[in-house]
């Protein structure tokens, strides 16, 4: 299959700290891809990196971002205006904050169409995504507060979508949603990527979310990627510590009255990070090699990792 | 067992005014509960089903319609708030989010101390225990909110409550800003609190895997009424309202 994103060795900081350290992984078409880790893991400062909108004291440092054969480095801010929205949608965690109180939900929509359109096709338009994304046509008239919080997330999809982008990056769509709620929503992102030819790349912190909906996921640990491979493997079988770490913590795992086995201390600020893997403070499996060096990447049959646990293959 | 609270016909409305007109909805309609002493019992439904509402109902945060509310056997929906306020370090809340539940402009350990009883050297002895016992260590005593992660926050949220050596808390949502690591030693926490102090928990939550891990019995809410009520296993085996059967279905 046709890969419709890749990030080659991405570093991004600036002169005193790394925050992404060779960050490494292609999506291809059609594919749903997840990024799972604790907050303050890069997560999102990699979806960010992608569409170019880092804050103003990071830059990337190294390594490229090709979108569908493209190199987005080469390109100026007004090239890459004409990525954002129309061929890369995004969506975040809270709708309401993003959607505007004093506008019609239609009107907004519309607003973000960018191709040239009369008032009519663009209303036609709107309402044609709108009820794709199982809203009625009704809300095109109505204002964000009318919404619930379902229903403002499905809005938010609508206008990603307005420009049919063939990749959405989506920020933890359903935290801020309750149980029913979520699950429709990430139903229709699933039933989206095959009617609209699409890509997805999910960042959630619930690594059981990221089973249920996507081909693959992408485990990151103080900025760089520690073990991606297929979902299903790497929840039913994780190898390294943290990912295994990650799954033991969800209470699911648990029966009544047990305890939760939860990970020891936090995520380290980057910069307090020492040489070794970042990870070694507060892994089982320490070893003296894990404090000295950054395990490199080992890979085999579809996954990756970087562990010393599998092999002490040192960078040289 | 001891009946700690039992709650009859319990009714709240609220009233909406649009342009022309007032208009009522009905929050909470005709609620019977009763939740015994050392038990975690389990509020779930979907998000503007009244769960919060009750919370806050029943401890007399928001004044009830109708109905009647029972502490030990002491109805409380008509003691005048003066006398109220005697119970109230009894019952205790803890809310959603704990970047609004704590002012920002109060060191943490003084948000303890507040509802601990005695001179300084005490209050600040017991903060200090409270404090520690939570997870939070002595010398951040001075610090300011902004400077606890959301995690120890909801631990600062918890002492407050605890400081006034209650009977029962009513948990908010407490882990639904959280992330799932820190979500797991948050909850480990609750389980040993309860058993060192022997409380009672109201938990409302809208996540059914915490509700199963965590609580004893369970009531389901729908559009401000009570579906069903009765032992967490029973109803995750076999449920019996086709509103608890779509809400199990929903778990991902």
């Amino acid at each position: 299959m046709e890969e419709i994103l890749k990030l080659e060795n991405i570093c991004v900081g600036n002169e005193e700290l790394k925050i992404l350290k060779d960050i490494d992984f292609s999506i291809k078409r059609n594919e749903i891809v997840s990024i799972v880790g604790e907050s303050g893991c890069g997560k999102s400062m990699t979806l960010r990196t992608i569409i170019k909108l880092l804050p103003k004291n990071l830059k990337i440092l190294d390594g490229e971002v090709i979108f569908e054969g493209i190199r987005l480095k080469d390109l100026n801010e007004k090239e890459m205006n004409k990525i954002r929205g129309k061929k890369i949608g995004m969506i975040f965690q809270e709708p309401s904050s993003y959607l505007n109180p004093l506008f019609t939900i239609g009107n907004q929509i519309e607003e973000a169409i960018r191709e040239n359109l009369n008032k009519e096709e663009k209303k036609e338009r709107v309402i044609k995504v709108l009820e794709e994304t199982g809203l009625s046509a009704n809300v095109y008239y109505q204002y964000p507060h009318q919404l619930s919080g379902g229903m403002q997330q499905r809005a938010m999809i609508a206008m990603a979508l307005i420009n049919n982008p063939s990749l959405l990056l989506a920020d933890e769509p359903t935290t801020s949603l309750d149980v029913t709620t979520a699950f429709t929503i990430i139903n229709l992102l699933k039933n989206l990527v095959d009617q609209h030819n699409l890509s997805i790349l999910l960042v959630t912190h619930d690594i059981s979310l990221a089973n249920y909906i996507s081909d693959r996921i992408i485990v990151m640990y103080a900025g760089i990627i520690v073990e991606t491979g297929k979902a299903k493997e790497i929840y039913e079988n994780p190898l390294h510590p943290y990912t295994k770490k990650l799954i033991e913590c969800l209470p699911e795992k648990y029966k009544k009255g047990e305890k939760i086995k939860t990970i020891k201390g936090e995520v380290p600020l980057l910069k307090n990070l020492f040489p070794g893997c970042p990870f070694s403070p507060r892994c089982d499996y320490k070893m003296k090699i894990c404090e000295e060096k950054v395990p490199i990447e080992i890979n085999f049959e579809n996954r990756t990792l970087r562990c010393f646990k599998y092999g002490d293959i040192v960078e040289s | 067992m001891e009946i700690l609270w039992k709650v009859e016909n319990l009714k709240k409305e609220y009233e909406i005014r649009t342009e022309f007109k007032k208009e009522k909805i009905i929050v909470l309609k005709n609620i019977n509960i009763e939740i015994f002493k050392g038990e975690i019992f389990g509020l779930v439904g979907e998000s503007g089903s009244g769960k919060t509402t009750f919370g806050k109902v029943l401890i007399r945060l928001i004044e009830p319609d109708q109905g009647k509310i029972f502490y030990k056997n002491i109805d409380i929906t008509e003691i005048p708030e003066k006398i109220l306020r005697k119970y109230r370090k009894n019952f205790q809340i803890i809310f959603q989010d704990p970047y609004k539940s704590l002012n920002p402009r109060i060191r943490c350990g003084y948000a303890v101390m507040e509802g601990i009883e005695g001179n300084v050297k005490e209050k600040i002895e017991k903060a200090i225990e409270i404090l520690n016992l939570v997870g939070i260590k002595k010398e951040r005593f001075n610090d300011y909110p902004h400077q606890f992660s959301g995690g120890e926050r909801q631990r600062i949220a918890i002492a407050r409550a605890l400081s006034t050596n209650p009977e029962f808390i009513v948990c908010d949502e407490p882990t639904s800003n959280l992330d799932v690591s820190i979500q797991g030693q948050i909850l480990n926490l609750f389980i040993d609190l309860k058993e060192k102090f022997n409380l009672t928990y109201l938990f409302i939550t809208h996540n059914l895997k915490i509700a199963r891990f965590l609580t004893d019995r369970i009531a389901v809410m729908f559009k401000g009424e009570i579906v069903e009520i009765g032992k967490t296993e029973e109803i995750f085996k076999n449920p019996s309202h086709p509103y608890t059967e779509k809400l199990l279905k929903s778990e991902i």
